[in-house]
């Protein structure tokens, strides 16, 4: 009986998965058994090995497709040129360095709804070239880079969310390469830049990582619309790093609740514009940076708003400051009164980083006077704006206000009238 | 003098009424609820009230107004921190001398004397006396607070409901806590004068030189232990901590730094209101304890 019982679990085990068995046999025979420029399509299941794709084909799954491999090759790699991976979840396993999920090289590649979980790297770009990653996700155990792009020119990274990497986005040698609305946290870097010129980073959220983006070796990029946000779990932690860039464009970021905001570091000639500088420890730092424009960005509450150290050659103007004395005589919509930051929070929380709980404390007057910063680590600003340029948050709600104002008349003027009735108990 | 012509009017006719019989007066809810409403009228009616009123509605239309330059912003910014710290210097100072003038007035006239004679608990005293301050100090406050607000929003500000809410708040419980040290202060002094002195000298320890005290205290202790006796620090000074809680709800906790994201978390949650009201519970009970101590003795003497 027991022996009857064994042989039904074997048979139902064996009826249960041949098709899977059957096709992890048959995959790359698929493929390389389908024409030129025709669609591959993977019934659904789970498939034990890496393919090559070296030829000009579309490989989609139908439902639910995955991939999966832990040998030290790429799970899937893409040559030649016009390859695209649609609708597949790949698994790397492996252990081993630089093993990656998906290897891509050659031109006008496409990898859409590719879902990767992965002890390697993620998807790796070497010379490969006009290839388009969209709407995908990568997740990754934080030892390697999400996206590793190595003299690659020209690909379009978007809509990929990334977590759990080591860089969500590295490139390095790559130029004109393009990262659009991508979402990358819980990384070490969100998005890494290491000479490349001309790179286009908009409209990406990178939080919670160490550092938001590293800008290095690069020259005349285009940073515009991000949000590098809550970038703070270090001690070197930053929203945006740029060291040794050149002519690179900063523009309407959103640079929040990060430890620095803007860190500049020997770079110089670029543009830092717009941006919304919000509760950062730093808002803004300069080291050996000079010939920057720093106009028209809006520090609010920020810790210590600007520190510049060995960096005097810096256009700073027109910023809204929350915390400068405003006055405009002249109706021009800028201060008359030049603004000079006081980065004392510094110095009083160099040695002991839990005094920064006096922040904005009423007491703050009588200690900023014993711990004065120095000088020549301020930055000014010689026309502060009036008003801040950020999108209104339309915090209005007048009628409730109203409401509330009435309730609260009413009940204090009955407290006011008993007391001043005459006792007529 | 006829401050205490009133009081002693409204003890005598609260004693006279018929409710005496139903509720006798010597016992301690009684007295309490007595004094509670001898002290609210008294308040109410005396013409200082009216100063306040006045005083709190140029305060705070000016802290409305300095909001309205503010029209794009939500959450915690520059200028909410100033708002903060503008209620911070004032409410605590006259609450202080609010709460102290009133016992130290009794102790200065011979009132307190008189009505020793009688068997009064001295905690009903204490508790009737706040209770009595509070409800008028509160209601001067919103009348002119809701005053301030119809004229800020008619005059055009954007102000959003929850930063006014939490503002009051902050306000309503700033009154309490320094209602109760200024009672307390008023219980260890023995003229008006003596108590001035001394709600000046804590304002000034609480609100204006805490930092630098804390700071040069704890310059003395090994660096280990400055992070835990900063946190128990808050405890010690309702200011500092009612600030931080004001701070984090306008979601502003991020400014304090890295040290303290367990605190503030923590301050996001619902169990934060447990913990401030067993915290005002704690912290009011104290001072209940040490100003009846003092009063027992001095009735004794």
């Amino acid at each position: 009986m027991k022996k009857l019982w064994y042989l039904i679990v074997f048979l139902m085990l064996f009826w249960t998965h041949p098709s899977s068995i059957h096709a992890e046999s048959t995959l790359q025979y698929l493929i390389d058994q389908a024409p030129e420029h025709s669609i591959v399509r993977i019934p659904r299941g789970v498939y034990h090995e890496s393919i090559v794709l070296s030829k000009p084909v579309t490989l989609q799954g139908n439902g639910q497709v995955t991939i999966q491999s832990c040998r030290k090759e790429p799970v899937i790699s893409i040559k030649g040129q016009r390859v695209s991976v649609k609708n597949v979840t790949v698994i790397q396993c492996s252990q081993e360095k630089n093993a990656a999920a998906i290897q891509v090289s050659g031109t006008h590649h496409r990898i859409e709804h590719v879902h990767i979980r992965t002890k390697g790297i993620g998807i790796k770009l070497e010379h490969a070239y006009h290839t388009v990653i969209t709407q995908s996700s990568i997740k990754g155990e934080k030892q390697h880079n999400g996206i590793d792009l190595w003299k690659s020119e020209q690909n379009v990274i978007e809509k990929v969310r990334i977590e759990k990497v080591r860089d969500g986005i590295y490139m390095e040698q790559s130029d004109y390469t393009t990262a659009v609305q991508n979402l990358i946290q819980q990384s070490n870097y969100g998005i890494h830049i290491m000479y490349s010129d001309h790179i286009t980073i908009q409209k990406n959220i990178s939080k919670n990582n160490v550092a938001g983006a590293m800008v290095m070796e690069t020259k005349g990029g285009k940073i515009e619309n991000n949000e590098f946000i809550f970038n703070n779990r270090n001690v070197h932690a930053q929203g945006i790093l740029l060291f040794d860039a050149t002519e690179t464009k900063v523009v309407r970021n959103n640079i929040s609740y990060n430890r620095v905001g803007i860190l500049a570091e020997s770079a110089s000639n670029n543009l830092i514009l717009s941006n919304e500088v919000r509760g950062n420890f730093i808002g803004i730092q300069f080291k050996e940076a000079n010939g920057n424009i720093v106009s028209n960005n809006t520090f609010i509450s920020n810790v210590n708003e600007a520190q510049a150290l060995s960096s005097s050659d810096n256009e700073v103007k027109r910023n809204y400051w929350d915390a400068s004395l405003k006055l405009d005589a002249d109706g021009s919509g800028y201060s008359d009164i030049p603004y000079k930051t006081n980065p004392f929070f510094l110095s009083l929380t160099k040695d002991i980083p839990e005094y920064q709980l006096f922040f904005h404390s009423p007491g703050m007057v009588v200690l900023q006077k014993l711990w004065k910063s120095p000088d020549n680590e301020a930055m000014t600003d010689d026309s502060p704006l009036m008003t801040a340029k950020i999108q209104d948050e339309s915090k209005s709600s007048s009628g409730v206000i109203i409401v509330f104002s009435l309730l609260l008349f009413l009940g204090s003027i009955t407290l006011w009238r008993i007391g001043r009735k005459k006792e007529d108990a | 003098m006829a401050t205490t012509a009133t009081w002693m009017r409204a003890m005598i006719i609260h004693m006279n009424e018929g409710q005496i019989y139903k509720c006798p007066f010597f016992t301690a809810g009684g007295v309490m609820r007595n004094i509670w409403k001898a002290e609210w009228r008294l308040t109410i009616r005396q013409r200082s009230s009216y100063t306040f009123v006045f005083l709190w509605i140029f305060v705070l239309s000016l802290l409305f107004l300095l909001e309205r330059n503010n029209p794009a912003l939500t959450g915690y910014t520059n200028m909410t921190g100033t708002i903060a710290n503008i209620v911070l210097y004032i409410v605590p100072l006259f609450m202080l001398v609010a709460g102290s003038f009133s016992i130290a007035n009794e102790m200065e006239n011979g009132q307190w004397s008189l009505l020793c004679t009688y068997p009064l608990p001295t905690i009903a005293y204490w508790v009737g006396k706040l209770c009595g301050q509070l409800t008028a100090q509160s209601a001067i406050f919103s009348l002119s607070f809701s005053l301030s607000l119809l004229v800020g929003t008619l005059l055009g500000s954007s102000l959003s409901l929850k930063w006014v809410l939490i503002l009051y708040i902050f306000s309503i419980s700033l009154i309490w806590f320094f209602l109760v040290i200024g009672l307390t202060i008023g219980s260890f002094s023995e003229t008006r004068w003596q108590a001035l002195i001394l709600s000046v000298g804590v304002w000034f320890f609480l609100i204006m030189i805490w930092p630098t005290a804390v700071i040069s205290v704890l310059s003395f202790v090994p660096y280990p232990m400055i992070a835990p006796l900063l946190k128990a620090s808050l405890f010690c000074n309702p200011a500092e901590l009612l600030r931080i809680v004001f701070v984090v709800q306008l979601d502003g906790g991020a400014v304090f730094g890295q040290s303290y994201d367990e605190l503030i978390s923590f301050m996001q949650t619902k169990a934060l209101w447990v913990l401030f009201v067993g915290y005002m519970f704690i912290f009011s009970s104290i001072m209940l304890a040490f100003s009846v101590w003092k009063l027992e003795r001095k009735k004794r003497q």
